[in-house]
């Protein structure tokens, strides 16, 4: 009997501790009931192939987020990086040239907006929406209000590229999320990043050199930034001009769903492309089953809302079983 | 007159994950009495003060208040019936002013067509600030700015404000020193004469037996006794709290004194403190006393790199250094438990084991990528543990579910892990109970003897006069008396400090 019961608890407490998982098995099944073509491996793949973008961005903001910092500009920068490699490649420069360059711009941007935060100590919300227009304002100057298209094939592959029948990006997101994993959970940096998120005056006490983690934060998100409007350019063949203008808060939507609360101090990186993927799938089956695109948002935030509720509420159901069982054994 | 029962809790429980909290306690309250409150750090104390105000639930048990069996359901029916708290851990608006924190949830008594009168508001606090004799409080002063101590009397005075027929105070002197613990037994004795209650939560027993007329005890989660404080002695208190003999609080060794380590010249920071010189031995607890914003934590800070000093100059090993960071002093072989535990020590959604390694994680990081070694962090940290005597079910616990006390010891633990060489402490004791006090005065004394040097502050004289070898006054951002531990008594200590 006992033994049942304990096991209640444990799946219980895993359920919610990994609640987007449940959700998106839990509306998977949903869809392959309702559609035929839902579960079939090419469009499995599709889905995880067109969730690759949003994760990407969303495990770096995961460790921003967690680290106390906050960027709203990630998209619009986003969008110019793939600009300005577009227009790069067109021109025929070299495609090391191309990635490097696509790379600064990335670090630099978010480094700059760091460097305003920073220096004149401005809270980061407000700063990085002015940024955002500024990234957005250079990129229809830069672009003359056209999309660059016709890029190379080195470019394309990168978006549309397989290898061993997987997409490449799929890869990249999986290194990513690996990579990331481990740097927040088993290194210096990870636990610091954390501290800082938590307790900022704490964290400095505690002798960790706040300014240099945020720029190092910074670059690492601008890097994922960099590889993000690769892939989307790649996969379009083109640079997309509008494809910034719901990244941040999509972003920021997935990596709350998959557990990373806005408040700093804890991270969650699976969960973020547990988050990515349901959001992806949620859109997909609404495809399928030829829903107006428009219900597409509101079903969007309706997750949001049932994923936040069931954070809140969870935790608090799972302590209370919790509680009663320790008693029942100690009576 | 303090015969009507006010208050009555009987076989209350309270149970949290891997923590039976408040195990089938009792506590009865009469009207206009001071009861105190007393026991070990996570003996449930805190757990059964929410479950009186409506903070937590309870799973068992019934409360009593005012002849009638209560329910609340959330703090706001407890004031409504009430009862007010002031809680251990600061519940103060930063941003706002005292005037505003007195009133929150109170303004509809100022209030006109919706409309708060201000003006109105900042008068009727003005008037308490009067009838209490609280000069050096103004209504308008903001709470991020005030010191921790003027914080204290604002939530006093919060708790007063709403006339309420009980206050539960936690802790409420942790952070005062003596004058202000004097201006705050004037206000309870005050609250007395109108026949309110006062429920008195502290680790200082000498506190509890001036000012409470009973006290109940309580030890690992239940009801041991209540008593006439007029019947028993602090020396019968402390075996009650701790469970048995403690003879010695303050377990002072000789250590051998060595060589300078650390040399302040003339620090100064202005509108701060001013020309503050002293030197620091191996091997020696160098002891600041003073009152609350004499400075102290001040030069503390300066010295540490958290703050930046304005002139003077700091000498290590003879050495003069530039400290810019904490980082740079951790560098130097610094170490430092700061005196807000809450604002810049624990870091709430971290672990018990993240919380303790964080002041040099490097120890325990290989080369390189700095990828920590879990099983040496582990081993370090269970050690440490141990040794600290600290109460926590799992080191994976988050910080902010252990006890106040437990908090204040893992934070120490954090800095003893670093190995600093010169340690500094601003009020490491605060909020931890007799048993544990003396347990971290013998690590003190431990630490000293392998060659550490250990800069004390404490408001508490007895802690400073009982384990300092010097003594340093500070009044009013200068050093007004320096003296050896021989020479030093309660007397010199409290006319410099007051001048
Ligand atoms: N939210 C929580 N979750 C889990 N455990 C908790 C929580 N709050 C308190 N506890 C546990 O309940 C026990 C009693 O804690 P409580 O804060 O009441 O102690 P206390 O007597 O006030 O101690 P102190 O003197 O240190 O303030 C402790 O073991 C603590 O770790
Ligand atoms: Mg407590």
């Amino acid at each position: 009997m006992k033994n049942v019961k304990f096991n209640t608890e444990k799946i219980a407490t895993f359920a919610l501790n990994n609640k987007a998982l449940i959700l998106l098995l839990v509306i998977s099944i949903i869809l392959s009931i309702a559609s035929p073509f839902f579960l079939t491996g090419a469009n499995l793949i599709n889905v995880v192939r067109q969730a690759c973008v949003l994760a990407i961005m969303g495990i770096g903001f995961t460790l921003l987020l967690s680290s106390g910092s906050m960027d709203l500009s990630v998209g619009n920068l986003m969008a110019m990086i793939g600009v300005v490699m577009a227009l790069m490649d067109k021109a025929g420069y070299h495609p090391t040239l191309i990635v490097g360059v696509g790379l600064l711009v990335g670090i630099g941007g978010l480094c700059f907006n760091t460097f305003l935060v920073q220096t004149f100590d401005l809270p980061g919300f407000i700063l990085t929406l002015a940024t955002g227009y500024i990234f957005t304002g250079i990129m229809w100057l830069i672009s003359g209000g056209q999309s660059p298209a016709g890029i190379n094939d080195w470019f394309k592959f990168i978006g549309q590229g397989t290898v061993l029948g997987i997409p490449l990006q799929i890869y990249l997101m999986v290194i990513i999320a690996i990579i990331f994993t481990f740097l927040i959970k088993k290194t210096e940096f990870g636990r610091h990043s954390l501290a800082m998120g938590g307790n900022l005056k704490a964290a400095r006490i505690c002798g960790i050199n706040i300014n240099k983690n945020k720029y190092i934060i910074a670059a690492i998100m601008g890097a994922c930034t960099t590889v993000a409007a690769m892939v989307t350019t790649g996969r379009a063949a083109s640079a997309q001009l509008s494809a910034g203008t719901d990244t941040a808060m999509d972003t920021i939507a997935a990596v709350v769903i998959g557990g990373t609360p806005m408040s700093g101090g804890i991270a969650n990186v699976p969960g973020t492309v547990i988050g990515c993927l349901l959001i992806q799938v949620i859109s997909n089956g609404l495809n399928l089953l030829d829903v107006n695109s428009n219900w597409h948002k509101v079903a969007k935030g309706v997750v949001i809302i049932v994923a936040i509720i069931l954070d809140v509420k969870g935790t608090d159901i799972i302590n209370k079983l919790r509680v009663k069982n320790q008693d029942k054994k100690a009576n | 007159m303090k015969d009507k029962v006010l208050l009555s809790v009987k076989g209350v429980s309270k149970s949290f994950i891997g923590v039976k909290a408040v195990d089938n306690v009792n506590l009865e309250v009469m009207e206009g009495e001071v009861h105190g409150v007393v026991g070990e750090n996570g003996a449930g104390k805190s757990t059964l003060m929410n479950l009186i105000f409506g903070m937590l639930k309870r799973d068992s048990g019934s409360i009593f208040f005012d002849g009638q069996e209560v329910n609340f359901k959330g703090p706001a029916d407890a004031l409504k019936a009430g009862i007010s708290m002031i809680h251990q851990e600061s519940s103060l608006v930063q941003q706002f002013t005292a005037s505003e924190n007195i009133w929150l949830g109170m303004e509809e008594r100022f209030m006109k067509n919706g409309i708060i009168n201000n003006r109105a508001r900042d008068e009727a606090t003005q008037a308490l600030f009067d009838e209490f004799k609280l000069d050096t409080l103004k209504y308008n002063m903001l709470i991020s700015e005030s010191s921790i101590a003027s914080c204290q009397m604002v939530e006093v005075i919060r708790a007063v404000a709403g006339n309420a027929k009980l206050i539960i105070m936690d802790e409420p002197t942790s952070s005062l020193s003596e004058k202000e613990v004097a201006v705050l037994f004037r206000i309870i004795r005050q609250l007395v004469e109108k026949n309110v209650a006062v429920i008195y939560i502290s680790h200082k027993l000498d506190e509890v037996l001036t000012i409470c007329d009973r006290v109940s005890v309580y030890r690992d989660s239940k009801y041991i006794t209540t008593a006439n404080v007029g019947d028993i002695n602090r020396h019968q208190l402390v075996s009650f709290v701790v469970g048995r003999e403690l003879n010695n609080l303050y377990p002072k060794e000789q250590s051998e004194i060595g060589e300078t380590v650390l040399e302040v010249k003339k620090l100064t920071r202005y509108g701060k403190f001013r020309d503050v010189s002293f030197s620091l031995h191996k091997g020696e607890i160098l002891g600041f006393a003073g009152l609350q914003g004499a400075g102290r934590s001040e030069v503390a800070e300066c010295i540490f790199g958290i703050e930046k000093a304005d002139e003077g100059e700091i000498l290590i090993d003879g050495k003069s250094v530039r400290i810019k960071s904490p980082s740079n002093a951790i560098q130097h072989g610094l170490g430092m438990v700061t005196e807000d535990r809450l604002r810049s020590g624990i870091i709430a959604q971290l672990s018990v084991l993240c919380n303790m390694t964080l002041a040099k994680l490097e120890k325990y990081c290989s080369k390189g990528l700095k990828i920590i070694n879990r099983k040496k962090e582990i081993s370090a940290v269970d050690e440490n543990i141990k040794t600290l005597q600290i109460k926590v079910n799992n080191r994976n616990q988050t910080i902010d579910s252990l006890s106040g006390g437990n908090q204040q010891k893992v934070i120490i633990g954090r800095w003893t892990l670093s190995t600093p060489r010169i340690l500094i402490l601003d009020e490491p004791t605060r909020g931890i109970d007799v048993g544990s006090k003396s347990e971290i005065h013998k690590l003190m004394g431990h630490f000293v003897k392998m060659g550490m040097s250990i800069i004390l502050i404490s408001s508490e004289m007895e802690e400073v006069l009982g384990m300092a070898d010097r003594i340093i006054i500070m009044r009013d951002g200068q050093v007004v008396h320096t003296c050896a531990r021989e020479d030093a008594t309660q007397e010199i200590l409290g006319s410099y400090a007051l001048g």
